[in-house]
């Protein structure tokens, strides 16, 4: 075993044994506990980043062990640039939600259950995008709906948290089982679950089974990036699931329908054949677009607000990834990234606005720009980010998105897509706008707050600014992934 | 040297602006602010006016594949105009509200200068949108760091989301323009226009277009400059009256080229300009609300300059910049007059109301005998907007060209609108009631319009018979009570019978702004308060208008 595969096996192993230590801890502090899971994640982050240089020489970093032979199927994972961004986004998303733990007063009450639970839940999403056996996947990819669902039913607020549980499991399930059927289809029609295999060489299947097959995937990774219409477990989840779960579901497990959508149609299939979703997929992008920003423009709850405005941020996704553009994949894929820093952020907000008010319809608050002047600024920049005000990191995404659709298809449709993009600023300017600079019919009294609810926060403003200024690594990140996609042909 | 230069200029019209600004928001001692406003601002104008003197050629600094900027003459010119007359109304501003300004807002209108450089001298066109959007969220902020309340939030929103949807327009345009000839280097990316297939190139026009019309405040986008400039006198009002129009303008005069090839093109774009000027013209006639001279100047001047743009020749645009933000400077500084003498002010007006004329003059051969004539005819338009609208002084609320409290009497329009109660709803449904009955009422009101010409025509007659017949009984020797009596009886009555019988339709004599205006010269009337200054300014149109025609006419059409 080589020093880079012992960096690849701990990124999912050091979680695990972080588990493990949880598990036997009995702490006399409260943060101990999201701190030793912390320090679990950032090894695994650690590890990730070490691989860069054998991804830079090799392109790949794999491991692999037999597992049912009769079925050809193999403990296989492995590290890409296809991949990789999206390992850092999750790990990093991980470690600032368990930092916020650290100042949330819900989550320093919570055993350590709850933060085995969050590890698995990490663990599954690191998993699923390191997996490179469909079966391996699979199973990832439930674990990672099993843990968050799990942390939703137990530790979720509200009397209707077991019914939003199921109705979240309900939903996704029916994603994942789309998923799977295209996988079984796949897998009967090449022999193979290995999905090296299978992108070596692009699969040749009749258009019907094609068809079949795409739509599946699409219904299936869809779900889970809450495109409309397939986004109605979202709202609900996000609201009753405690902030730190909520900051994961939102910024980094919506982006594992993203990834989804490339590691599997998009890596197995050419440019051609796939040509004729080009526009239906845009068409969808667009729609989810508008009517989560519409929604998130409605909505009176403040986390319903900022969970509506991932239906309509991930229908950009859906739009660049539609446009099957060099631009507009890459963008789609930046605009993830981007997504979940800006997310991450957004729900930190919320959490502290709600933790210290007790308060969460937007119209019972307001005047608290002179109250948290440092958490205003922070919204602020949040949601001028959601907003796509360059240089704020989504403007880079947009840009790139924007001008792959401009590319691909008619011009009117784009132009439509950057006009709704005027009701992200709207929703943006209403919810601080509302927050912070409304003047309040009743003086809000403010509780005292940690100072590690707001760090986390801080760092991601850092984070948005810095890679929005300087896109450099996220471009280089992004862009070498493309040549695994739709048959070389976005180079 | 070069190098050394390139620092200096570069540190001195983006560095130092955006550090003095910063500054400001972290250095609390007031009495510091002021010297250092002006030492920027000098800074830049001398930056600007010793590279348009000394250098002659097109000047490129390339920091990096992104920062790099071009110098050409027409932009130096264009950021010397908007930063001299810009920066002389945010001094005296800021002279005049020395304790009332908040040193963010001193400190963002700093930064927004640095932002404005980066727009006029950026050489591609990411960093250009880049430093627009960016001062649109500093105008913004701006309006909002005023006072900090939620009724400032709303009208920054107002700005920020009006300048967004431009910026919106100008993505459209710049994404089309990369992908059509993959570059975003400006100059290259316009002088490979020709290859641009026609429908793409339509849309282009159309967001560079979007993104001029919000920029320059053309009607139906001037609300956020209204509502940016607020009670706000002067100070901060350079950056809504010359800065963000001067940067429409500016980008207008880079995107004309890609007009000049398209005759199709060129004439939408004309008639996007004609039907803007009027609409401009007709609603002040017919709104009830009247808005700031200059928005509605300013308003007309960009509706003028996208008809200039027409004409496919980039000269013509940046004169226009030149000359809009010279007026607008003037009618800003108009009712401070800390050191500047009316007259020169006014000498000011007349100078750029000539290169207007010039304007129009050089590009003659570029338009139809019927495309100059409707150019004459909205001038003369905005002669009757200057003559009728009532004087205005920036920042003054104002009521209606027609008071609210005369609008019930008048009959005509009384009549028009009962009519159309009673019969319009039939016909008119789902929304389109709401403008029927407009229309309606402005119907009414310009008959009313013609009615009162009418009026004024039968009154100054009568004065004119008046006198001719006391000249004509004076000349015959009969003594001046018998010429009285005379004219008592036959003069004075015809004219108060008019009077007597309008009056009775619902005006009201001496009441009506317009009756006053049309009274003024006849009937002896002319007790009336003293004419505002602004009202002096009616001569520049009509003279404008005048020596037009004559240019026009002189040479003969070819």
């Amino acid at each position: 075993m080589t020093y880079d595969s012992i960096l690849l096996i701990s990124v999912l192993l050091v979680p695990l044994g972080t588990m493990f230590l949880l598990l036997l801890l009995r702490p006399k502090r409260k943060w101990i506990l999201p701190v030793v899971a912390m320090s679990g994640v950032v090894l695994a982050l650690i590890s990730v980043i070490a691989l860069i240089p054998q991804l830079q020489a090799n392109q790949s970093v794999s491991i692999g062990f037999p597992w049912i032979q009769s079925m050809g199927i193999s403990f296989l994972i492995q590290i890409d640039w296809l991949s990789f961004p999206y390992l850092v986004t999750e790990l990093a998303v991980t470690l600032v939600a368990l930092m916020f733990c650290l100042g949330d007063s819900y989550s320093l009450k919570q055993n350590k259950y709850y933060y085995i639970l969050i590890m698995l839940f990490g663990l599954g999403m690191s998993g699923t995008t390191l997996a490179d056996d469909m079966f391996l996947f699979y199973i990832f990819w439930e674990t990672m709906l099993v843990a968050s669902c799990g942390l939703i039913l137990l530790w979720g607020k509200g009397k209707r948290r077991e019914a939003i549980a199921l109705k979240y499991f309900i939903i996704t399930h029916f994603g994942s089982l789309m998923v799977l059927v295209s996988l079984l289809i796949l897998y009967s029609q090449t022999g193979s679950a290995s999905l090296a295999v299978l992108r070596a060489n692009p699969i040749g299947i009749s258009p019907e089974i094609l068809t079949l097959v795409m739509v599946l995937f699409l219904i299936g990774f869809c779900t889970k990036m809450a495109i409309f219409p397939l986004h109605l477990w979202l709202p609900d989840a996000h609201t009753v699931a405690p902030m730190p779960v909520t900051i994961m579901l939102a910024a980094a497990m919506l982006s594992m329908g993203t990834y989804g959508i490339l590691r599997f149609p998009y890596s197995f299939f050419t440019i051609e054949q796939l040509s004729a979703f080009a526009v239906p997929m845009m068409i969808a992008g667009l729609i989810s677009e508008i009517y989560g920003a519409m929604m998130a423009l409605a909505e009176r709850d403040i986390k319903r607000i900022i969970a509506y405005s991932s239906v309509s941020q991930m229908g950009y996704v859906m739009f660049g990834l539609g446009s099957m553009t060099r631009d507009g994949v890459m963008g789609a894929s930046m605009h993830v990234i981007y997504h979940a820093i800006v997310k991450a952020l957004l729900f930190m907000i919320v959490g502290i606005i709600i933790e210290t008010t007790r308060r969460r319809n937007i119209d019972e608050l307001g005047g608290l720009a002179g109250k948290m002047p440092w958490v205003t600024a922070c919204a602020v920049i949040g949601g001028l980010g959601i907003a796509g005000m360059p240089p704020l990191g989504i403007f880079n995404s947009e840009w790139m998105i924007f001008s792959g659709g401009f590319q691909a298809a008619d011009i009117g449709l784009t132009v439509v897509t950057i006009s709704g993009s005027l009701l992200s600023v709207i929703y943006a300017l209403r919810f601080f706008g509302y927050i912070f600079f409304k003047t309040s019919t009743e003086d809000i009294s403010i509780e005292k707050r940690s100072f590690w609810s707001l760090l986390p926060a801080m760092i991601l403003v850092v984070l948005l600014l810095t890679t929005g200024v300087f896109p450099g690594v996220l471009l280089d990140w992004t862009r070498r992934g493309l040549s695994l996609l739709l048959g070389n042909g976005l180079q | 040297m070069a190098d050394i230069l390139d620092f200096l200029i570069v540190a001195g019209l983006f560095v130092i602006p955006g550090v003095v600004g910063v500054i400001f928001f972290l250095y609390k001692r007031s009495e510091s602010f002021h010297w250092l406003t002006r030492l920027t601002i000098i800074v830049v104008v001398l930056i600007l006016g010793c590279q348009l003197i000394l250098f002659k050629e097109t000047r490129n600094i390339f920091v990096n594949d992104f920062l790099n900027f071009t110098f050409t003459k027409s932009g130096m010119i264009a950021g010397l105009v908007t930063v001299l007359f810009g920066g002389l109304i945010f001094l005296i501003g800021l002279e005049k509200k020395k304790t009332s300004s908040p040193r963010w807002v001193i400190g963002t209108s700093i930064i927004s200068l640095g932002f404005a450089n980066l727009a006029f001298f950026a050489s591609n066109f990411l960093l250009r949108y880049i430093a627009l959007e960016l001062l649109g969220l500093s105008v913004s902020l701006i309006v909002l760091f005023k006072n900090f309340t939620w009724t400032e939030f709303k009208k920054a929103r107002t700005v920020f989301l009006y300048l967004k949807l431009g910026d919106l327009g100008m993505l459209i345009g710049i994404l089309l323009l990369k992908i059509q000839t993959g570059t975003l280097e400006i100059d290259k990316a316009l002088s490979i226009r020709w290859d641009i297939p026609p429908p793409v190139k339509a849309w282009i026009i159309f967001g560079f277009i979007l993104a001029v019309l919000v920029k320059m405040g053309v009607w139906p986008f001037y609300a956020w400059m209204k509502l940016g400039k607020g009670s706000e006198k002067r100070g901060v009002t350079w950056l809504f009256t010359i800065l963000m129009p001067s940067l429409g303008v500016y980008l207008l005069y880079r995107v004309t080229p890609l007009i000049a090839v398209d005759q199709l093109l060129k004439n939408l774009v004309f008639w996007l300009g004609i039907v803007l000027f009027l609409v401009v013209i007709l609603e002040e006639f017919l709104g009830d609300k009247l808005l700031e001279t200059s928005l509605v100047l300013g308003s007309l001047l960009g509706a003028l300059a996208l008809t200039l743009a027409s004409s496919g020749i980039s000269e013509v645009v940046l004169w226009s910049l030149i000359i809009a933000t010279i007026l607008r400077a003037c009618l800003e500084l108009l009712p401070d007059r800390v050191f500047w003498n009316k007259k020169i002010v006014l000498m000011l007006s007349v100078v750029s109301g000539f290169v207007c004329l010039f304007n129009f003059w050089s590009v003659r051969n570029n338009y139809s005998l019927e495309q100059l004539g409707i150019i004459f005819i909205l001038i003369l338009l905005m002669i009757i907007w200057m003559n009728y609208k009532k004087p205005s002084l920036p920042g003054v609320k104002e009521s209606g060209l027609i008071p609210e409290d005369l609008q019930g009497s008048w009959k005509v329009e009384s009549i028009a609108i009962g009519l159309y109660d009673k019969i319009g709803p039939r016909y008119f449904q789902n929304g389109l009631d709401v403008i029927a009955r407009s229309a309606t009422k402005g119907f009414g009101r310009i008959y009313w319009f013609i009615e009162i010409g009418i009026l004024d025509f039968l009154i100054r007659w009568g004065k004119n018979i008046n006198q001719k017949v006391y000249q004509v009984l004076e000349n015959r020797g009969i003594n001046e009570m018998g010429a009285m009596d005379f004219l008592m009886r036959w003069g004075d009555n015809f004219t108060l019978t008019f009077f007597r019988v309008f009056e009775k339709w619902g005006f009201i004599e001496g009441e009506n702004y317009l009756v006053r205006t049309f009274l003024q010269g006849s009937e002896g009337l002319n007790k009336l308060e003293k004419r505002d200054f602004r009202r002096n300014l009616l001569w520049i149109p009509l003279m404008l208008f005048m020596v037009i025609l004559f240019l026009v006419i002189s040479p003969g059409f070819e």
